[in-house]
């Protein structure tokens, strides 16, 4: 018996230890899971995104017509085996109640949203609050398309240089649920807040000041908040509805002693928020929420969210499988695992305009010669990418959201203009002067294996044609600091993630000799000319046009490679209904929370460990 | 003793100096700033707008500014505030250390209770089927990273049961038992790994101890062998290990910073791995010179309580 004491906890170790060398050599099909995907490139893209619009509401009168004209440039796809009405185009009553766990970034962040660009913040603190304007959130708007719509203003015009918003009666700010400072808990929102949001955002100490450039000043007319612009722009309307442009409250900004840097949170949205840092953020449902769906339903549905912070990317999906998550961000190879194990599941591949691209030296030689540039995207083999890494979910475009539908480049064009042809390649690189190829330093940002999968077959296809690449591969932060700035401080060339953006801040930010993103070192009179002019053209038809032409000569110069623009794979359990994706030009405002509903007997079906929230 | 401890702890003050010059040194020497990181999410920014941060930040002035500042906070625990989020970085630091130390002492139970059952049952049947397994656990154990066995914890039970551990961190003074859930598997994952190294010095030990004469006399003297074992080999035996086990301490609250990721525990590791991907060099300096402090104070425990353990060890000047 004292043998048997004595060896039974050794046995016990090693058994422990055998199990664990077992699983070790191959027992978890998920091993493969950390590989990232498309969705991965697109989170880390994301992290970046941002929205500015060049639609043909600028230049409408009224609402009604200043709805954009976008229509579908892409696709959704929904799949799902067993409850096949439950994601986008879900067409049942929706119900009010119960709760909607996610997955995000953490809330370690500063509360104040003008100090910010961070998904921490607007994922989490800023979801309690508002802009004067918002992109549509509904199912029948698709990946590629936006449209403007009221939120603490409910209709607006613009006259030449002078757009007038009115304030909605019905906004307040958050009552119950949200933190106590005088003077404020759920009083009606008014002109003159918007005014004293606005000149924060516009301020000084703002980072998004940007936004705001075509703002010559901004008053309060009794319910109406008035702008007077510089010169006429097509993209101030979507940068008032752009998710980065929230409002905050004098009385909260004196509460914070002069900023919101450690809250007070107070805000005008849907839901009331309150965050364990690193652990979890809980949105309560504010009762008094102004906003509508079509058909007259207060929303928000949920009673509650609730976004967990798991930074494990294998605890995650662990997590997901679990059902301690009702929505989660899954790679290419956890959607294999789903498909096999979890039909219940619903699965919503989405395309997006986030990207992945090549920076070159453009005020260097080589790479101020157009040619070598070309030989470069010549010999690269996107399409195999795509299939090898990506599974085909990528598609090509120069990952610019576009106004309207009719603004797209067809991929035809991509197509034609990046098929892989070496020999070509070759032929531009001895006509540049370089007939025994070329030798190259490449910098890459490592975001995630995937993308050092992607750079490793680059670096294969372009030997073939030529082109010796040595890899310099970097964190995010360096990469950050060295290359994704003004004049990128990289050698020869560089591979990176890029946000969601429409076509005016692309080209803003990155073509323009002046943009804050010109990392190439791009200093074209001819495209800032065309660029400048796109922005303060008014009429759509025409803007349109002159979208084509820029990217036509984008595709012909090369000052950057796009090598994929990716699509976003999500997983919800089989309760979750009008899981409202959009194309990110939301981004960073989770208001597609305000739309989820979930569906009370499926959930007490697959989630019966938890009570439902009322 | 008391004279040996007061000149420790004064022996303690230039070296944590030279700590915090080290740490400011190798911070400052990562590329990359947090402005960058800051402004990731913004499609434009100026230079101008980049310098009116910088300045804000405290950024602009000189190293030997910055870094002065910085030893100067040190003397009355004054950290700075978090180029993060701008909260004070002690407040961060000490919001989130019970629940590293908790996590660190969970893991040191379980490597010390595993490791020393292990030793001992290993030295005692030598040679045996027993002490084999033991001595390839050990092996396994010490090959084993935390995080990969963390990482089948996780996995494990979802893929043979269908069940997930606990996804969310509690305060054990509010759940008790919630924040054991989420405990427990971490603090094995750490634990199972540390244990490895104290089994087999355990071992050794006990086998050194057990071949002394005084072992022998003893048994002449028609002791039980329990009695042999527990009060005379391992009491002696245990020295050399409780130095292993106090340095081990320390590595313990390193090793919670890859698992406090995995089981997204919110504790000083995962501030400082965050604070590191983020560029907030305040934060990394404050949490680096905190666990630093600890590593010494822990070093300095571990030398006091030679003389409880062994009478023979007493302090003289040093």
């Amino acid at each position: 018996m004292r043998k048997f004491r004595l060896l039974a906890p050794a046995l016990l170790a090693s058994g422990m230890l055998a199990m664990l060398l077992i699983m070790g050599c191959g027992g978890s099909d998920d091993d493969s899971t950390t590989t990232s995907t498309t969705t991965e490139s697109s989170s880390a893209a994301s992290t970046a995104a941002s929205s500015s619009s060049s639609t043909s509401e600028a230049a409408a009168e009224t609402k009604e017509e200043a709805k954009a004209e976008a229509t579908t440039a892409t696709t959704t796809e929904t799949t799902s085996a067993a409850a096949p009405a439950a994601t986008s185009g879900d067409v049942a009553q929706p119900q009010y109640g119960g709760e909607w766990t996610f997955q995000s970034t953490s809330p370690r962040i500063g509360q104040d949203p003008i100090n910010t660009t961070g998904t921490g913040y607007f994922y989490n603190w800023g979801t309690a609050l508002s802009s004067l304007l918002r992109y549509k959130m509904d199912p029948s708007i698709c990946s590629g398309c936006y449209e403007i719509i009221g939120d603490l203003a409910d209709s607006w015009t613009v006259d030449g240089l002078d757009v007038t918003l009115h304030i909605n009666p019905d906004a307040k700010w958050q009552g119950s649920g949200a933190p106590t400072v005088a003077g404020l808990n759920g009083r009606n929102f008014t002109a003159e807040d918007a005014v004293f949001g606005v000149k924060r955002l516009a301020g000084e100490g703002s980072y998004h000041v940007g936004y705001w450039a075509a703002m010559e000043s901004v008053s309060a007319d009794g319910d109406n908040v008035k702008f007077k612009l510089k010169y006429p722009s097509a993209t101030f309307i979507p940068n008032v509805a752009y998710g980065f442009n929230k409002m905050s409250a004098p009385e909260a900004v004196d509460a914070g002693g002069g900023n919101l840097q450690n809250g007070p949170t107070i805000g005008t949205s849907g839901f009331t928020v309150d965050c364990e840092v690193d652990v979890q953020c809980v949105y309560t449902r504010n009762p008094d929420f102004h906003l509508s769906d079509d058909n007259g339903n207060q929303l928000p549905y949920l009673s509650q969210a609730r976004n967990i912070i798991i930074p494990d990317v294998q605890a995650r999906f662990a997590a997901f499988r679990a059902r301690k998550l009702d929505t989660h961000g899954i790679t290419a190879e956890q959607r294999i695992i789903i498909d096999r194990q979890y039909p219940e599941i619903q699965n919503d591949e989405i395309k997006h305009y986030g990207s992945w691209f090549i920076h070159f030296r453009n005020d260097q030689a080589p790479w101020n010669d157009k040619r070598v540039r070309q030989a470069v995207s010549k010999s690269i083999d996107r399409q195999e990418i795509y299939d090898t890494i990506y599974g085909g979910l990528a598609h090509m475009s120069l990952a610019m959201a576009m106004p309207a539908a009719e603004a797209y480049l067809p991929q035809e064009e991509f197509k034609k203009a990046w098929k892989r042809d070496c020999t070509e390649a070759k032929s531009l690189l001895t006509a540049a002067g370089f007939p025994d190829g070329l030798d190259a330093k490449f910098w890459v940002a490592n975001y995630s294996e995937t993308t050092i999968a992607v750079v490793e077959l680059m670096q294969q296809q372009l030997k073939e044609c030529g082109i010796r690449i040595e890899l310099f591969i970097h964190d995010r932060a360096t990469y950050l600091a060295r290359v994704f700035t003004r004049h990128g401080e990289f050698e020869d060339m560089a591979y990176g993630p890029q946000g969601i953006f429409t076509a005016d801040q692309w080209l803003s930010a990155y073509y323009h000799s002046e943009g804050g993103r010109n990392s190439s070192w791009t200093d074209d009179p001819e495209l800032d000319k065309m660029i400048d002019a796109q922005r303060q053209q008014m009429d759509p038809a025409k803007r349109n046009q002159e979208l084509l032409d820029i990217q036509a000569y984008l595709l012909d110069q090369t000052y950057q490679a796009v090598i994929l623009t990716g699509y976003s794979r999500t997983s919800h359990q089989p309760y979750i209904k009008n899981y409202a994706y959009s194309s990110g030009l939301d981004y960073p405002g989770r208001r597609h929370v305000e739309h989820i509903w979930v569906d009370k007997d499926e959930y007490l079906t697959y989630r019966n460990e938890k009570e439902w929230i009322d | 003793m008391q004279t040996y401890i007061l000149r420790r702890v004064l022996l303690m003050i230039p070296t944590l100096m030279l700590v915090a010059i080290g740490i400011f040194v190798l911070t400052h020497l990562m590329p990359g700033d947090v402005i960058m990181i800051q402004l990731e999410g913004a499609a434009s920014f100026t230079p101008e707008q980049y310098e009116s941060i910088k300045k804000e930040l405290g950024m602009d002035k000189p190293y030997i500014y910055q870094m002065g500042k910085w030893l100067w906070g040190l003397t009355h625990l004054d950290m700075g505030n978090s180029l993060w989020n701008n909260k004070p970085v002690t407040e961060e630091i000490f919001s989130r250390l019970p629940t590293t130390l908790q996590l660190a002492f969970m893991a040191f139970i379980v490597s010390s209770v595993l490791g020393i059952v292990f030793g001992v049952v290993a030295a005692i049947r030598q040679d045996t089927m027993l002490d084999h397994v033991t001595r390839i656990f050990a092996v396994g154990g010490l090959s084993l990273p935390d995080f990969w066995v963390g990482t089948l914890i996780i996995l494990l039970p979802i893929i043979w049961f269908n069940w997930g551990f606990q996804t969310t961190y509690a305060d054990p003074w509010e759940d008790f038992g919630r924040n054991m859930q989420l405990m427990v598997p971490a603090a094995t994952a750490i634990g199972v790994r540390a244990s490895a190294s104290v089994m087999r010095l355990t071992r050794t030990t006990m086998l050194e101890v057990l071949r002394n004469d005084f072992i022998r006399t003893a048994h002449a003297k028609g002791l039980r062998e329990r009695m042999v074992i527990y009060r005379h080999a391992l009491r002696n035996a245990l020295i050399p290990v409780v130095t292993v086990m106090g340095t081990q301490l320390s590595r313990l609250l390193g090793g919670t910073v890859i698992v406090e990721m995995l089981f997204a525990i919110p504790g000083v590791g995962r501030l400082l791995l965050d604070s590191i991907t983020q560029r907030d060099l305040t934060q990394v300096q404050g949490n680096i010179m905190v666990i630093a402090g600890i590593f010494i104070m822990m070093n300095l425990i571990v030398d006091i309580s030679y003389g409880f353990l062994d009478p023979r060890i007493r302090y003289g000047r040093l």
